[in-house]
């Protein structure tokens, strides 16, 4: 027979998960309102397609939106193909599970570092000992350095919870490794990496700290031309620079529309990779 | 019956596996020939399903397991003059549960071969129609093949996977219990496949039930845990081992299995 402390308890449990699951979900949903209330009176074609003037408080975001859609592009093209090898190599054909544990640790250690860090060891390395410049390349190059971690322990995730049926199966059709790795192991464990990718990119897009150092400036820059020494505008490092002119209403209003905007951004990422995801966790199924 | 024309295709020889200083099977050795069923019979822990492992060197894949002795395939050791990746086409292994990739039928019974040879659609299709109808198995999904393969029943993803290693043509196959979960119609229809099987390949077959030893096998190799080692107790035709078993571990095998 069930105590009726045990049912008490069990009671407040539940309520005890549901209120944080309210808690947060709420926290969410009123940042979200407060954000499109204050920023959407500001928001306007104009707005979106111009360039900005007078330091930010007139004029439109045009190149600040562009400038964030490279950096997110360029660390989705750097991370993919890193944090792929990465994974693959810890997961595969490392046997030893002390290199694992290592790398893992690695990993974990590389997520843990401020963004700040990050941006000051950037603009040491990069910018100044290897004369990169201030450019889109670095910025990028610092992000997916940065989302590393994330993206790689979600891939890395993936191929763990595969079925070791299916690669014992493979193996003994006379399948090579490389066969069994773009086969099995990549198309099912390739939701779970999208996944991480989209969080990363996601952290990585509202970043202003590694790139205020490395890539962007507040203003004088349009569309890059090279690869070095070729800075960009940014939204993070806009918002960052109007709300510190709050004083004037109009700079105050410019970054509320700039902020939502950029949450407009990784709302439209997260919905351009939502096909591609519930595709490839169609696909994974049996 | 075994043709006595028929010629020695594999042979294995003092074949001991242990994981670290645990030895899991000792000194067993037996022959298997052309166009033969021979099945390896025993109680759980008499390392057959290991011995079949390291036949298609997967056993290489567990770093604690140590084979001694030699395995030749056609007068050559797998272990020194096959590539493994030939080697496991050579000699293709059923497992005992079904294991079905995602996607269609057609993609399951290519998965294998698709990366060894290189088939243009209408080749494709005329092998997956074969190797269907070797593993009695076209006739309930001729018009489905482009379905997923997770609708087919437990019996019907067994013969699949029959379907999925004759694709790859190999000379050998290994089953491991490929009926040890299926029902009556799924067991007689793999037997079936088996014994059309026989008259271009030599197959070995795991299985614990003797009246399915007795339906399809020429030959029986038994094999007994002595404290926790398998053994080979002893070796011949089914008629031989049934009627009159020399050995007291075979003998009380049988008399369990009545």
């Amino acid at each position: 027979m069930v105590s009726s402390i045990r049912i008490w308890k069990n009671q407040l449990f539940i309520l005890l998960v549901y209120l944080s699951g309210f808690i947060t979900v709420s926290l969410l949903f009123l940042g979200f309102i407060l954000l499109l209330s204050k920023g959407f009176q500001s928001l306007s074609l104009e707005f979106l397609l111009s360039p900005m003037r007078e330091g930010g408080i007139s004029g439109g975001i045009f190149y600040q939106i562009l400038g964030t859609l490279i950096l997110a592009i360029t660390t989705l093209f750097i991370v993919f193909p890193l944090s792929m090898g990465f994974a693959l190599v810890k997961s595969i054909y490392i046997q030893k599970a002390f290199v694992k544990k290592t790398m893992e640790l690695f990993l974990y250690i590389l997520n843990g570092i401020p963004s700040v860090l990050f941006g000051i060891f950037g603009f040491f390395f990069f910018v100044k000992y290897l004369g990169w410049g201030k450019s889109w390349f670095t910025g990028g190059f610092l992000l997916a350095m940065m989302i590393l971690p994330t993206t790689t322990l979600a891939l890395s995730e993936g191929i763990n919870r595969i079925s070791s049926e299916y690669i014992e199966n493979g193996l003994a059709l006379g399948m090579r490794k490389t066969q069994i790795i773009f086969s099995i192991i990549l198309p099912q464990s390739f939701s779970s990496f999208l996944s991480g990718v989209l969080l990363g990119l996601a952290r990585a897009v509202g970043e202003t700290a590694p790139i205020m150092f490395t890539a962007t400036i507040f203003s004088g820059a349009t569309i890059p031309t090279g690869v070095k020494e070729s800075p960009i505008l940014s939204l993070p490092y806009h918002i960052f620079n109007l709300v510190q002119e709050s004083y004037h209403p109009q700079a105050l209003s410019n970054a509320w529309g700039s902020s939502l905007v950029l949450i407009m951004l990784v709302i439209l990422i997260s919905g351009i990779a939502l096909p591609f995801r519930l595709r490839a966790h169609e696909e994974a199924k049996v | 019956m075994t043709n006595l024309h028929s010629s020695k295709v594999l042979s294995v020889k003092n074949i001991s596996v242990s994981a670290g200083d645990e030895p899991i099977v000792k000194d067993v050795s037996f022959d298997l020939y052309s166009n033969e069923i021979l099945t390896l019979m025993g109680p759980s822990g008499s390392g057959k399903s290991t011995l079949l492992r390291v036949l298609n060197r997967l056993a290489d894949l567990e770093s604690k397991l140590n084979v001694t002795g030699d395995v030749t395939c056609c007068g050559k050791s797998i272990f020194e003059n096959y590539s493994i990746y030939f080697l496991r086409k050579k000699i293709g292994l059923v497992f005992q549960k079904p294991c079905i990739f995602p996607g269609s039928i057609m993609r399951n019974v290519l998965f294998g071969v698709r990366h060894h040879l290189k088939l243009d659609r209408k080749e494709a299709d005329g092998l997956a129609e074969e190797v269907l109808k070797k593993a009695h198995l076209w006739d309930e999904v001729k018009d489905r093949l482009n379905k997923s393969a997770s609708i087919l029943s437990l019996g019907q993803k067994q013969r699949l996977c029959f379907a999925r290693v004759l694709a790859a043509d190999p000379e050998i196959l290994l089953l491991d219990e490929p009926t040890s979960s299926l029902d009556p119609h799924s067991t007689h229809e793999i037997e079936e496949a088996l014994l059309e099987m026989k008259q271009t390949k030599s197959i070995i077959l795991v299985t614990h039930q003797l009246a399915q030893g007795r339906r399809v096998s020429d030959r029986i190799v038994f094999l007994s845990s002595k404290e926790g080692v398998g053994r080979l107790i002893e070796q011949g035709s089914v008629e031989d081992l049934v009627s009159c078993p020399k050995t007291k571990e075979l003998k009380r095998y049988l008399i369990s299995e009545v």
